[in-house]
């Protein structure tokens, strides 16, 4: 078995430098026995010193074949060793880093060493500490335990090449016809022995930090061949590194269109009668016809000359709906990433375009800021993130699982984005991005799930939130004071929150930040133009929006709750509430009361 | 039995009517968010953006403008060359959305950034540059301007012009600047004459 301690000393060197010495050796080979088979049995020679000639002529053929053999499995092995080592290597550099950076130590036997959290932790955030070090013990040591599946894949198979090689076992070269062999033949088929396998990626229910340790071990050869290979298996699996899931998708997308295409021509023939006497299709129907709409769109945007940089992160055609995910920016690389997860009524084929256009506005705004207050050069990255069966007006609305009115689609949805997001940071290794999450509308529902579940993120925005399924941002895991609720005035879903239907609503509840949407004169205004007010649930992206200023610098780090009055931060701080939440909390208590009475009544007819 | 009284308890009932309340209130969302509610049909659009340039005509005019603005401030205040910082796209794009709504893949909008230039304009520079910069604006149709800031090392202006793009301007701590376009139909729509995405 290979240890931590081998693999910080494996070399690849030596490998790369033996590959040239055996290209010349086999291309000396092969130009000399190029017309063996002909010196073998030279034409018109008979009689028992001609057939014993032959039988050594045989012998030597032979033999030349297994060495030629030899070396060309031993050339291949050698050169694709090397490249494995340095995807070994990689994970290993990567592992040690995120260990050094969080004042952890690697042991030679892949033990993970805790040398202790920094001396002066405020009283309050030790537990949060301590939990967040057992966490990242854990993406360390699974880090550790990838890298040594890997660099054992690489040993097993090397080995067994240079075993069947140290035996003279490569190929069988009696088998071999010496008629009019060329030594070319048996390189070739020694060379397809000495090809090494990539290791396989940890199984379909693994954590981000699983799959991006095992991503950090490959060669960068290895992963092209493997995302090539495997589209399927790179496409969605969080952890693995924005760019590669962007190809991988890409292949996916282009075959899913014509394999949706032909399971619409097929149910249509099933189903003659397609539409029913209303004209509504078949709901089998209707989904395909939905899903190949969805497909469309993101060809559209993602091939769209005129969008540059946009990457298709995620595609998932399994469920009811498409569900998909397209960043606007370098997500492996950027110093800040906006995660964006839309609510009710969201589509692929519906919202995907005007929401990507949102998040280019609002990459625009923040790099505008980000260059005036001084950190200038920070780089960007959005992500339209409709990777949920976010809740649909259809019959669905009054299903449990389906429902707006619940919050089943929002845990569901919830695990998947929790899942994603911390793909990002453990895609990025111990360099991660400056991450915000922005939910709107039930999308901040499903947000706060995610959130919920403990992710890399430093900063979330929740706008026309219904509510956040918790009663205390704390819940949230996200750095004190950094999670934003905006609420514009006369936004009927904003004021449901007082309901507490799904949660305590974020206008009033505890470590708040509270974002202003309304009408910002120049003289007050950050940027010292007027920001326009936003009204109703639809307008927190407008243009010049006080929304969309507060979102711009909170995704571009320029919110800094511990001095709000400071030349750094560029947020408007607001009140979020109106005669809405007014209302609601009134609407709350009457219900309350009229909830307790019913309750009461029910039980006393029935009995439960 | 059991299973009938269930389905009628009152806080389903409750679920029922906030999903209804919700639906309402937000049935709009992720298909019309943010569009202007006078934006017209998808025909009235197409014609209103047939009397402009072409996207890709406009794209080379505004990445000339801020070429001829980056040289023009770097020789006029000496500050350091203009650079796009690792990471950016210097010319992006988006679909039109708000005013222009349905107008899908036949059109788009530009943010072109003019990048960096790391630190402030020399405060003895400003008026000499910013009589320049305004000079190529207006020249490039942004004939509107607003000032935002203007004190030492603040200084913020923007130049509108009449397709809804603006041109923004600015030394603080860097001196950057950026151009965010209006809706323009990309040149093949304009050949076609007649919108592909009839809603």
């Amino acid at each position: 078995m290979v240890t931590w301690g081998d693999v910080t000393r494996w070399d690849s060197e030596p490998l790369s430098d033996a590959v040239g010495p055996l290209n010349r050796e086999y291309n000396e080979l092969t130009t000399a026995g190029e017309d063996l088979g002909k010196v073998n049995a030279p034409d018109g020679w008979t009689g028992e010193a001609a057939t014993a000639a032959a039988q050594r002529g045989n012998q030597i053929i032979d033999s030349l074949q297994e060495w030629t053999a030899e070396i060309a499995a031993a050339r291949r092995a050698i050169a694709a060793t090397a490249d494995a080592i340095s995807g070994v290597k990689n994970g290993v550099k990567e592992a040690e880093q995120l260990a050094s950076a969080n004042h952890f130590r690697i042991g030679d036997d892949g033990s993970v060493i805790d040398q202790g959290p920094p001396p002066d932790i405020p009283e309050g955030q030790k537990e949060s500490v301590a939990n967040e070090r057992a966490s990242l013990a854990k993406e360390i040591q699974e880090r550790v335990r990838q890298v040594l599946r890997s660099a054992n894949d690489v040993d097993k198979d090397f080995c067994t090449v240079l075993d069947r090689v140290l035996a003279a076992d490569t190929v069988d070269a009696g088998a071999m016809s010496n008629d009019s062999v060329t030594l070319a033949a048996a390189g070739n088929a020694g060379a397809a022995l000495g090809s090494l396998s990539i290791p396989t990626p940890p199984s379909g229910d693994a954590t981000p930090a699983q799959n991006a340790a095992w991503w950090a071990s490959l060669s960068k050869a290895q992963r092209d061949r493997f995302t090539k290979d495997y589209p399927k298996l790179v496409g969605n699996r969080d952890g693995v590194s924005a760019k590669y899931r962007d190809i991988a998708n890409r292949d996916i997308l282009a075959q899913s269109k014509q394999d949706l295409r032909t399971q619409l021509a097929q149910a249509k023939e099933d189903n003659p009668g397609y539409k029913d006497i209303l004209g509504l299709e078949n709901s089998n129907i209707g989904e395909l016809e939905a899903k190949i709409a969805s497909v469309e769109k993101v060809e559209g945007l993602i091939n769209d000359p005129t969008l540059p940089n946009r990457h298709l992160l995620e595609l998932d055609l399994s469920k009811t709906r498409a569900e998909a995910a397209v960043a606007n920016g370098d997500v492996d690389n950027a110093d800040h990433v906006a995660v964006f997860t839309p609510g009710f009524t969201s589509t692929v084929d519906g919202s995907l375009e005007n929401y990507d256009q949102n998040m280019a506005d609002l990459k625009t705004k923040s790099e505008q800021l980000a260059d005036r207050a001084g950190n200038g050069g920070d780089s960007f990255a959005t992500v339209t993130y409709i990777g949920y069966q976010a809740p649909q007006a259809d019959e669905g609305m009054f299903s449990p699982g389906g429902s707006v009115a619940n919050d089943t689609a929002a845990k569901e949805g919830g695990r998947e984005l929790n899942s994603f997001l911390n793909g990002i940071d453990a895609s990025r290794g111990d360099n991660p991005p400056h991450l915000t999450s922005l939910g709107h509308s039930y999308g901040s529902l499903t947000s706060s799930h995610a959130l919920q579940g403990g992710t890399g993120v430093d900063d979330a925005i929740m706008f026309g939130s219904p509510g956040l399924g918790t009663g205390n941002t704390s819940d949230l895991n996200v750095p004190d004071g950094h999670v934003m609720s905006l609420e514009a005035d006369n936004d009927p879903v904003a004021d449901i929150g007082r309901s507490g239907h799904l949660g305590e609503d974020p206008s009033s509840m505890p470590g708040m930040q509270h974002g202003e949407t309304g009408a910002v004169p120049a003289e007050q205004s950050p940027t010292g133009r007027d920001l326009k007010g936003v009204e109703g649930h639809s307008g927190y992206f407008t243009p010049d929006s006080t929304s969309q200023h507060n979102m711009a610098a909170v995704v571009a780090g320029l919110h800094h709750p511990d001095n709000p009055d400071g030349p750094d931060d560029r947020v408007v701080q607001g009140n979020n509430t109106d005669m809405g939440d007014v209302a609601g909390q009134a609407g709350r208590n009457v219900a309350s009361d009229i909830k307790q009475g019913a309750e009461a009544a029910w039980k006393f007819v029935t009995g439960w | 039995m059991e299973v009938r009284h269930r389905l009628v308890k009152p806080a389903v009932v409750a679920s029922s009517l906030v999903a209804l309340v919700l639906a309402s209130a937000c049935g709009m969302e992720g298909k019309d968010i943010n569009d202007d509610p006078n934006a017209g049909t998808v025909q009235d659009q197409f014609n209103t953006l047939m009397q402009r340039p072409s996207f890709e005509d406009m794209t080379e005019r505004y990445k000339q403008m801020i070429k001829e603005v980056q040289d023009a401030t770097v020789n006029i205040a000496g500050i350091p060359e203009w650079e796009i910082p690792e990471g950016r796209t210097p010319v992006s794009g988006a679909r039109c959305g708000f005013d222009f709504p349905d107008i899908g893949g036949d059109g788009g909008t530009r943010q072109i950034s003019g990048g960096l230039s790391k630190g402030p304009i020399p405060e003895n520079r400003w008026p000499d540059v910013i009589d320049r910069v305004t000079q190529i604006a207006q020249r490039y149709g942004f004939e509107s301007q607003q000032v935002f800031h203007d004190k030492p090392q603040n200084h913020q202006i923007s130049f509108s012009d009449s397709y809804g793009g603006e041109f923004s301007f600015g030394t603080e701590s860097n001196t950057s600047m950026a151009i965010t376009s209006g809706c323009f139909l990309l040149e093949q729509a304009r050949q076609r004459g007649t919108p592909s995405e009839a809603e």
